[in-house]
C-alpha cells in the first residue's frame, strides 16, 4: 500500500480486529481511508467510533468524507456540488 | 451500568494486538463505558499448562476492582481441581476451559469431571466458540473452533451447572439453545460479541425467539474493538429493561458476587 499512492482502502467489512485500524492508517495514511460499512453498519459504526479516539477532528473528517469529496467525481456529494 | 463477560488481558501469539495491558483494557473500558470486565489470561489459552497464568490473574484482579477474574482450568492435568477451589475462594467470575485449544476432547469425561466441579463449586463455566474470525486466522494457528454438541454434552451431564459461552454466532446459538430442555437452556447464557447486529437480524432474532433473559453483554476485547457491541446494541430497537438485561443484569445471574 504505501507504494501505490493512487490507491485507495475503504474501512468496510466485518472484522473488528483491534489493531486492525492502526495498521491500515499506518500502512496507507489518513489521506488515503474512505469510511464504508458494507451494509454490516455496526461494524462500520464501531471502526468510525473508534477513529474519533486516535484521530485529531481534521483527520477524522478526511476519513469521514473529505477523501471521498476529493476522489470521486465532482457532484457525487452535497459538499462538491 | 455495564459488565463485560468477555475480555482479555495478555499477548495472543497470533498476531500484533495493542492494549493488552490491564491498564490499557481499563482504558478501553472507559472509553466506551464498561464498568466492569470479567478477564481471561489471554496466552495462557495456548500454553501447556494454562492454569500457571492463574495466579497473575488473581493478582491483577486483587488490585483492580473493576476486574474479575476468569482463570483457566485444564481437567487433564493434575491438581486441577485445586484451581476450582482457589477459584471458589478468590472470588472468580467464572472457571474457562478452551478444550480445543488443549488438545482433549471438549465433551469428554475430563470435561464432564469439570463440569460436575464448576456445578459443586457454584461457579459458572465459561466456553469460547473461537477467538479470531476463521479468514484471518495465523496459518499455523489450526485448533478446531468449540463443536456446538460439546455444549450440550456439558450442560446435560449435571442438573446444577451453568455454562457462559462467548464468541458464538447465531447458528451456533440455535443449534444449542434449541438442541436442549427447557431447563438445560435456562442454565446458558451467551454473549454477543459474535453475533450480528443490525441490519442483520440474527441478533434481533435471536431476542425474539430465545429472550433477552439468556444473553450477556461482551466484547473480545482487545481482540476485538469494544466499541462494536455497544454499536449493535444502539443499532437496535429494544426496550430499556431487555438491554438493561443484557448489559449487566443477566451476567450477575449467571455468577453472582
Amino acid at each position: 500500500m504505501r507504494s501505490v499512492p493512487n490507491v485507495f482502502v475503504d474501512l468496510s467489512g466485518s472484522g473488528v480486529d483491534g489493531g486492525m485500524l492502526e495498521a491500515c492508517l499506518n500502512a496507507a495514511g489518513v489521506e488515503r481511508l474512505v469510511w464504508g460499512c458494507d451494509l454490516t453498519i455496526d461494524t462500520g459504526w464501531a471502526k468510525l467510533r473508534y477513529l474519533e479516539h486516535i484521530l485529531t477532528a481534521p483527520d477524522l473528517d478526511q476519513v469521514r468524507f473529505r477523501n471521498a469529496v476529493r476522489i470521486f467525481p465532482s457532484g457525487s456529494f452535497p459538499e462538491s456540488a | 451500568m455495564r459488565t463485560d463477560v468477555s475480555a482479555f488481558v495478555g499477548a495472543y501469539p497470533w498476531r500484533k494486538v495493542p492494549g493488552t495491558s490491564p491498564e490499557a483494557v481499563l482504558a478501553g473500558m472507559d472509553r466506551v463505558g464498561i464498568d466492569e470486565a470479567w478477564i481471561t489470561h489471554l496466552p495462557g489459552v495456548w500454553w501447556r499448562d494454562p492454569m500457571e497464568g492463574n495466579a497473575w490473574l488473581h493478582e491483577t484482579t486483587s488490585r483492580e476492582p473493576r476486574f474479575r477474574a476468569v482463570p483457566a482450568v485444564h481437567p487433564e492435568l493434575p491438581h486441577w481441581d485445586e484451581a476450582v477451589t482457589e477459584a471458589r475462594s478468590r472470588g472468580a467470575a467464572a472457571l474457562r476451559a478452551d478444550p480445543t485449544w488443549y488438545g482433549i476432547d471438549p465433551g469428554g469425561s475430563a470435561m464432564v469431571s469439570l463440569a460436575a466441579a464448576c456445578a459443586d463449586a457454584d461457579l459458572p463455566l465459561m466456553l469460547t466458540v473461537r477467538f479470531e474470525d476463521g479468514r484471518q486466522r495465523h496459518p499455523n494457528d489450526r485448533t478446531d473452533e468449540l463443536p456446538a454438541w460439546a455444549v450440550r454434552r456439558l450442560i446435560r451431564s449435571n442438573p446444577r451447572l451453568r455454562i457462559v459461552v462467548t464468541h458464538a454466532d447465531r447458528g451456533f446459538i440455535e443449534e444449542v439453545h434449541f438442541g436442549a430442555t427447557p431447563a438445560e437452556a435456562e442454565r446458558l447464557w451467551w454473549d454477543i460479541t459474535w453475533v450480528w447486529g443490525p441490519p442483520e437480524d440474527h441478533l434481533e432474532t435471536l431476542l425474539q425467539t430465545i429472550g433477552p433473559e439468556r444473553f450477556v453483554f461482551g466484547t473480545g476485547q482487545p481482540l476485538r474493538l469494544p466499541e462494536n457491541s455497544i454499536a449493535k446494541l444502539d443499532l437496535l430497537t429494544i426496550s430499556g429493561e431487555a438491554r438493561e438485561r443484557i448489559e449487566f443484569a443477566n451476567a450477575g445471574v449467571a455468577s453472582p458476587r
